[in-house]
């Protein structure tokens, strides 16, 4: 029978769970907690073997890119350098090379890589609201506000539906606090110019 | 315009902020449908990591009931018995009459609280299984939205890999119980422990037996001396608590001292704010109080005295408690390293 290697999420403790049906419900041998598992024929499957580079027998034969002892079999439909069938990833029917990838990657342009992503709606308008606390710094982080929204205004933020309300009343913010400042300003330079 | 076909759908399930003071910690997390994959959105202060979990690779979900909801609870009906406690401290003074009323609102406060968590429903841990990878889906907390979740994704992730039937389960060949590491302690290895002898914990220890007898003095005598060595106490008691709780992660001292070093560090703070409020309240309800110096000021009543007493038998039992504990586990320790030394010897000579 099949079991599962499982954690129990309230007392940690590991144990293996035997799987007569795809959906048991049981407790945990250690602290008697309710646990359902829900299994997938996934279980069932082993692995695959991952593929490894052949080695060159002849000296006209070509090479890897990154393995020079190892044979040619495909190009990087990106960059064009010759790989090997260890360094071969192909991603929708397109053979690239994991430079490649990683380049993509970085410009934002391959979604199914994308791990990471900086909200920089969420830092202009954090930086528009939070330091009116402290008014005064206002005078500094209402630029860095504008600029921040701006500068960032067509990067990718979110993989997910997302849309620019929050540049938008990050820079309407920004633009009050400019204007203020330089209302006041303006008077106090009238005052001192008056005064002199 | 032609709308954007939306790639992703929104799953139920959203794990609420955990910590508060870090920039860097996860502080939601989300789950979303995509055409062939389960997208898991941990979000921090700005910005989003994202986890792809393919239909096809997913092998099982596992779902453990645990006591959150009991435990949230609890915590909530000490908040409401607190502010409760204390608006009747405050109805018993004419001057802090008006004080019970936002009090009594807190206290409501809590109570509603728990009325909600408890219609929520238990809450569960819910983990998906790769074959490479077992991965807490912190935003499923809930047994209702997890169940409901599993729901969701079941039928889809069956016409990805096809149904699974008992008959297959079971004509696997039996397999033999894995002496592997726990996935958990895969994904996060433990720290090493150092060894630590508790000294600055029997020091600790020591200082709350003073602390407790100079509460029960305080009863039958109070002079500005005192208040002063009292004053300093307290200050070394808290210092060398904060140092001992700081000192004692990763060591090999017993959870037990561990533990009641935090509890005599939290009754230490719980103890200090409640001897501000009262003596904040008890100086407003004897005015002529203002007009004498703040050591030679001396507070009198049933409400003092039992906080003294309660005091004085909670620090001297947390006191002797711990003590006897890391006595105890040094001097387990001092025979383990007899007894390494012993069999390290009889090698040698062997």
């Amino acid at each position: 029978m099949k079991t599962l290697q499982v954690d129990c999420g309230k007392c940690k403790a590991p144990f293996s769970l035997p799987l007569p049906e795809p959906s048991v419900a049981t407790n945990c041998p250690h602290c008697g907690t309710y646990v359902r598992v829900e299994a997938f024929p996934a279980l069932l499957h082993n692995n695959a073997q991952g593929r490894r580079g052949e080695l060159l027998t002849a000296a006209d034969e070509s090479s890897c890119y990154y393995h020079p002892t190892k044979k040619a079999v495909t190009l990087c439909a990106d960059c064009g350098r010759f790989l090997c069938s260890l360094c071969d990833i192909e991603m929708k029917g397109r053979h690239l090379c994991s430079a490649c990838i990683e380049r993509g990657d970085g410009k934002g342009g391959s979604e199914p890589f994308k791990t990471e992503v900086v909200r920089y709606d969420d830092i202009a308008l954090s930086l528009a609201i939070l330091p009116l606390i402290f008014y005064c710094i206002t005078i500094f982080t209402a630029p860095a506000t504008l600029y921040i929204s701006i500068r960032h205004w067509n990067t990718p933020m979110s993989i997910l539906p997302r849309s620019r309300w929050r540049f938008i009343v990050a820079i309407c913010l920004a633009v009050i606090q400019l204007a203020a400042w330089t209302y006041f300003g303006a008077r106090l330079l009238g005052r001192v110019l008056l005064s002199t | 315009m032609a709308r954007t076909e939306k790639k992703y759908r929104r799953l139920p399930g959203r794990a609420s902020p955990r910590k508060f003071f870090s920039l860097t910690q996860v502080v939601s997390s989300r789950l979303f449908l995509g055409e062939d994959h389960v997208l898991f959105v941990c979000s921090s202060y700005y910005a989003d990591s994202y986890k792809r979990f393919y239909l096809s690779d997913i092998q099982a979900l596992v779902t453990t009931r645990t006591n959150g909801r009991r435990n949230a609870n609890i915590l909530y009906f000490i908040l409401a018995a607190v502010f409760v406690a204390n608006a009747f401290i405050f109805r018993s003074w004419e001057w802090t009459r008006s004080l019970q009323y936002p009090f009594l609102g807190i206290s409501g406060v809590g109570v509603l609280l728990a009325a909600i968590n408890t219609l929520l429903g238990p809450t569960c841990v819910c983990d998906l299984h790769t074959a490479v990878q077992v991965e807490n889906l912190s935003c499923l907390r809930r047994l209702r939205t997890a169940q409901k979740t599993i729901g969701i994704l079941k039928p889809l992730i069956e016409a990805a890999q096809g149904r699974l039937t008992a008959d297959e389960l079971r004509g696997q060949p039996e397999e033999r119980e894995r002496v592997q590491a726990s996935a958990h302690a895969i994904t996060e290895p433990r720290k090493p422990r150092r060894h630590e002898h508790g000294t600055i914990h029997v020091i600790a220890f020591c200082l709350l037996l003073v602390g407790a007898t100079s509460s029960l003095t305080d009863i039958l005598f109070q002079h500005p001396l005192k208040s002063m060595v009292g004053l300093i106490l307290f200050l070394g008691m808290f210092i060398f608590l904060i140092i001992a709780v700081t000192k004692q992660a990763d060591t090999d001292l017993p959870e037990t001292v561990k533990s009641v070093t935090r509890i005599a560090l939290c009754l230490l703070i719980i103890s200090f704010l409640f001897g501000i409020i009262y003596g904040n309240i008890y100086r407003m309800s004897h005015p002529e109080m203002f007009q004498q110096n703040i050591w030679e000021a001396k507070i009198e009543g049933p409400i003092f005295v039992g906080y003294c007493i309660a005091d004085a038998a909670v620090t001297s039992v947390l006191g002797l408690l711990g003590i006897a504990m890391v006595l105890r586990f040094r001097y387990q320790y001092a025979a383990y390293l007899r007894y390494s030394r012993g069999s390290t010897s009889v090698e040698h000579q062997g």
